[in-house]
């Protein structure tokens, strides 16, 4: 880092659109899966009390970011067409783990790895001992009726503004999920599969169809059952508005421009969730404002979602890790963690 | 070795009795023992010397000051531990799982398996409670300077776990002088019990909580551990 050190928070304040429904679980009853949700704080005008509402985790969203991070870094590092250990794909897109030895990484490896590799300055992680980050992503919060006190003025007066046709309510939470089913087709019930199968399958999957139709009891009916599997589950609905906000703490312009990059990436192609093979988890930025505190005390300079698509971002970094190729690779070839 | 203090000179004549309340923006996650004031501090002043983690400084890293007055004996600074009460508590899950199409794509050819149902790549469903705090509002009190402390506080943008996913926002800090309420202000509450570690023998303690606790920061060094009397937990029981 050859830049002058100068500390800089920035915070970017965006409302992301689901483009597809989004399939962020927690988990599931049964054959049921249910949308991981958020509890939060209800207005007064609300009732006060408390509510859970849908969300797409602050986990969930940082790992994105940090994924858009890693493979900006491969790409400029000349990396991407080459193969890696176990140790270096955990590292760049699961954050690495703690290994054994003593204990302690010495400054000048600490120095090394944040220069070769900055996104970990931002991400942090861990090769041989954990390095703190300095990015905090918040949940992808529903912006609904119990969460729009919640949000900053300028965010929740275009949320509105996007949304609220005038005369009309944002809705509550509730009215944005959606109910999906699928069904799991067993295809030995389809004649023309069967009609794939050799003579010796053909004849013991007739065999276990038959005998189905003539089980008595339960157990012979759980024995010739057929593996088909209606299952459901929750889902955002599409067009619904999510409100994120990510801060950081940034010393050079190596790291904002690490950062913008990452932002930029990410936002170009994001995808969150579950089912992202089949129509889901698609988000869109369709308005956002980024902070910038040049010190303590100074005023915050804003700046809108355009800033994202100057053709600068990510010049910075490119350049960094472009100039260090070399190392980079012979650094992956060694990494621990 | 070297002690760093706060980037501005400050007096410790001014040092008064002093609150500290941190607004919040939403829940925060305290799986153990409420936030330090001092922790909190130190910190501050180990961003603003911009210090590498303390696992990189090396065998003698600098000890850090905080503007804060010491015990007479010295081992732990005149602060209590946050003081608040639980509002609504709701459980999360944390996952971590092994990104198997990146590993598909990536991995050297050499990379016959990888193992993800047990080791360094096993997924994990970590539970975490995570708290709404009453009036969204914790407290600490402290003997201190009240302008550096407020200025060092401009540092902390989040407390308690999880901050980097979205945990533990501070909206606002508010830092002013108060009166103490006696003589074990501000580490012993007008009750008799601990706001913070203390050494067991401590005058003002009535029917200290024993167990093992750091004395002073940082206090996530468990190795340093001792038999002390620990504060209450505020955010669970009464005390």
């Amino acid at each position: 880092m050859t830049d002058t050190m100068v500390r800089e928070r920035l915070r970017f304040n965006l409302l992301l659109e689901a483009v597809t429904p989004i399939k962020h679980l927690a988990g599931n009853e049964g054959n049921v899966g249910y949308l991981a949700t958020r509890q939060v704080r209800l207005p007064a005008s609300l009732g006060g009390g408390f509510s859970q509402v849908p969300m797409v985790s602050g986990n969930a969203m940082r790992h994105a970011l940090r994924e858009a991070a890693s493979w900006c870094l491969l790409e400029a590092s000349g990396q991407l067409n080459a193969t890696h250990r176990e140790e270096v794909i955990r590292l760049l897109f699961n954050g690495g783990t703690l290994s054994g030895g003593d204990g302690a990484i010495s400054l000048a490896e600490y120095r090394k790895l944040v220069d070769l590799l900055p996104h970990l300055s931002l991400f942090g992680g861990c090769s041989g001992r954990i390095i703190p980050g300095r990015i905090e992503v918040d949940d992808a919060l529903l912006v609904c009726e119990e969460t729009l006190h919640l949000l900053p003025s300028s965010v929740a007066e275009a949320a509105v503004a996007l949304r609220v046709p005038p005369g009309s309510a944002l809705g509550a939470a509730g009215e944005y999920r959606t109910l999906e089913t699928n069904v799991r087709m067993d295809s030995m019930l389809s004649p023309q599969h069967r009609g794939l199968l050799s003579e010796g399958e053909a004849a013991k999957v007739q065999g276990r169809l038959e005998a189905r139709e003539g089980a008595k009891d339960a157990v012979e009916k759980e024995k010739t059952k057929s593996t088909m599997m209606p299952y459901q589950s929750e889902a955002l609905a599409m067009g619904s508005l999510l409100y994120w906000r990510v801060d950081a703490t940034t010393w050079s312009e190596l790291e904002r421009d690490t950062l913008r990059l990452a932002m930029a990436a990410m936002l170009a192609d994001a995808r969150v969730g579950g089912g992202m093979g089949t129509g889901h988890g698609r988000l869109k930025a369709v308005w956002g404002e980024s902070h910038r505190w040049p010190s303590l005390l100074a005023k915050a300079e804003t700046t809108d979602l355009a800033s994202l698509r100057e053709e600068r971002v990510g010049q910075v970094f490119v350049a960094h890790v472009t100039d260090r190729r070399e190392a980079i690779a012979a650094f992956l070839k060694e990494v621990q963690g | 070795m070297t002690t760093l203090r706060s980037v501005r000179p400050y007096d410790e004549a001014d040092f008064v009795p002093l609150a500290v309340v941190a607004h919040l923006d939403g829940d925060i996650i305290i799986p153990r023992a409420m936030p330090a004031l001092d922790g909190l501090l130190a910190y501050a002043i180990a961003q603003e010397h911009r210090l590498p983690p303390l696992d990189a400084q090396g065998d003698n890293p600098p000890s850090i000051e905080v503007p804060l007055a010491r015990s007479s004996c010295g081992r732990y600074h005149l602060a209590s531990f946050g003081i608040a009460k639980q509002a609504k508590a709701s459980l999360q899950h944390i996952h971590r799982k092994w990104p198997i199409e990146v590993s598909q794509a990536l991995s050297h050819e050499k990379t016959k398996s990888v193992d993800i149902a047990t080791g360094r790549n096993k997924g994990y469903r970590l539970p975490i409670e995570r708290v709404h705090l009453e009036t969204d509002q914790l407290w600490w009190f402290a003997i201190g300077h009240v302008e550096e402390v407020r200025n060092l506080l401009s540092w902390v943008t989040r407390i308690g776990k999880k901050r980097a996913m979205g945990a533990g926002k501070v909206e606002k800090w508010k830092v002013w002088e108060v009166d103490a309420w006696g003589t074990g202000f501000p580490v012993v509450g007008p009750g008799g019990h601990a706001l913070r570690p203390l050494p067991l023998e401590h005058p003002e303690l009535i029917e200290p909580r024993a167990g093992y606790g750091v004395m002073t920061y940082p206090y996530y060094q468990q190795a340093r551990e001792e038999w002390l009397a620990l504060p209450v937990d505020h955010l669970r029981e009464a005390p």
